[in-house]
């Protein structure tokens, strides 16, 4: 090949280079508007109830999860989320990974394995139900069966990420994860509110409360978000119980790529090692080496509550973003019975992780 | 194809195929955050 034929592929390197730094300056926008809207929240937290004391109007203590949840929703579901601001508005998910890792520093290894061991015990469980159910939902709702499976996995595992990995894996239909992914997304903003409601209604403690937010809500962000708006230990707990589920994507992931591979519907996933390790959350993997540098005190007190802080400013990002992404006009778009079956399996979940944690709190009298 | 094809190629190739995901670069961000607070650079985050 001559060098005239190298300057497109020279040129198709700087063009790669350009979109990447295209793709940069595009998010700064959004990321403004996390920040604004989750400072705002916290303004809000800290003046409405002063305001209100000195008039002394009778008026609850909103913390700041639920005003930038709330600002956000008002913006996206009045005026719409601007196009300028959408590419850095997705990075929330980004903030949320970056706060989890960083929630480390606030275990030690030992509750790590000691919760986490719990945890999994109910984790595992969950997640066998739930897929159970939701599949027998399914058929009885005579909905397409990689459907269900997409509804099962969003519902048993983690949400919006595990139904996209198990659309690629199982070669699911577009349209399919996109009902499955707006079902999920709407009874998770649904659940951000029933949560904290349904567990001061039950006198939960944090600790039962944040280990049933994390085994039954399903989108991180929104499981991080229900524990928080209940207390700032039910909020650690949620994302510990959360992370255990977020663990298993893989295997879940996996056993359905089989399962619809075996039915030659889906390609055969030749190496499974590789498979499992593309698809395992390398942020549970990040969460679990700060928690053991805090262990071995490569941190100071001074310094752990450094990095607590830290975490809770990209939490507050994250939260922002929760409700900037939920539109409830585009989630009515995409279809009734979906939605119906997510929600029937949701609320049989939540029941069912409520008995699971209440059984649990009785054994080891939390 | 001569060896600056190749590489290119390469190049190209491996530039998809070692696509960082973005939960690799939230892990990348965290620690990177946590060694500026440990090594000193940053010393108090107010909440």
């Amino acid at each position: 090949m001559s060098e005239t034929f190298a300057i497109p592929q020279i040129k198709q390197v700087q063009v790669q280079q350009a979109q990447r730094n295209l793709q940069f300056f595009r998010v700064i926008p959004g990321i403004l508007l996390l920040a604004a809207i989750g400072y705002a929240g916290k303004l809000l937290e800290q003046n409405v109830g002063k305001y209100a004391k000195s008039h002394h109007w009778i008026f609850p203590n909103i913390e700041y999860v639920l005003w930038a949840i709330l600002l956000g929703l008002a913006i996206s579901n009045t005026v719409g989320v601007p196009a300028i601001f959408r590419a850095g508005v997705a990075t929330y998910e980004f903030w949320l990974k970056v706060g989890i890792v960083l929630l480390g520093a606030r275990f030690l290894l030992g509750d790590v394995l000691k919760l986490g061991g719990v945890s999994l015990a109910l984790v595992a469980i969950e997640i066998t139900g739930a897929i159970a159910f939701m599949t027998l939902l399914g058929r009885l709702f005579h909905l397409k069966p990689k459907l269900t499976s997409l509804l099962a996995v969003g519902s048993a595992v983690c949400g919006v990420s595990a139904i996209i990995a198990t659309q690629g894996a199982i070669d699911a239909d577009e349209e399919d994860s996109s009902f499955a992914i707006a079902a999920i997304l709407a009874l998770g903003a649904l659940a951000l509110f029933a949560f904290p409601l349904i567990g001061h209604a039950l006198h939960l403690s944090d600790h039962a409360y944040g280990l049933w937010a994390g085994l039954a809500v399903d989108n991180t962000a929104e499981a991080s978000a229900a524990g928080a708006l209940y207390s700032d230990a039910a909020g650690k707990l949620a994302v510990l119980a959360k992370t255990t589920r977020n663990a298993m994507i893989g295997f879940v992931v996996l056993a359905y790529a089989i399962y619809w591979a075996g039915q030659g519907q889906a390609k055969t996933v030749k190496n499974k090692a590789a498979f499992l390790w593309q698809k395992f959350p390398k942020f549970v993997l990040g969460f679990l080496l700060i928690s053991v540098l805090a262990t071995y005190h490569f941190f100071s007190k001074d310094q752990v509550t450094a990095l607590a802080n830290l975490s809770r400013w990209a939490f507050l990002l994250t939260f922002a973003g929760v409700g900037l992404r939920t539109n409830f006009r585009e989630m009515r778009k995409q279809g009734l019975r979906p939605f119906a079956v997510g929600a029937i399996g949701e609320v049989v979940i939540a029941v069912f992780t409520l008995g699971l944690v209440i059984g649990a709190q009785k054994i080891w009298g939390w | 194809m001569t060896t600056t094809d190749a590489t290119l190629d390469k190049k190209i190739e491996k530039s998809s195929a070692t696509k960082v995901s973005w939960d690799t670069w939230a892990v990348l961000a965290a620690f990177i955050a946590a060694l500026l607070v440990r090594f000193g650079v940053v010393k108090h985050i107010p909440w």
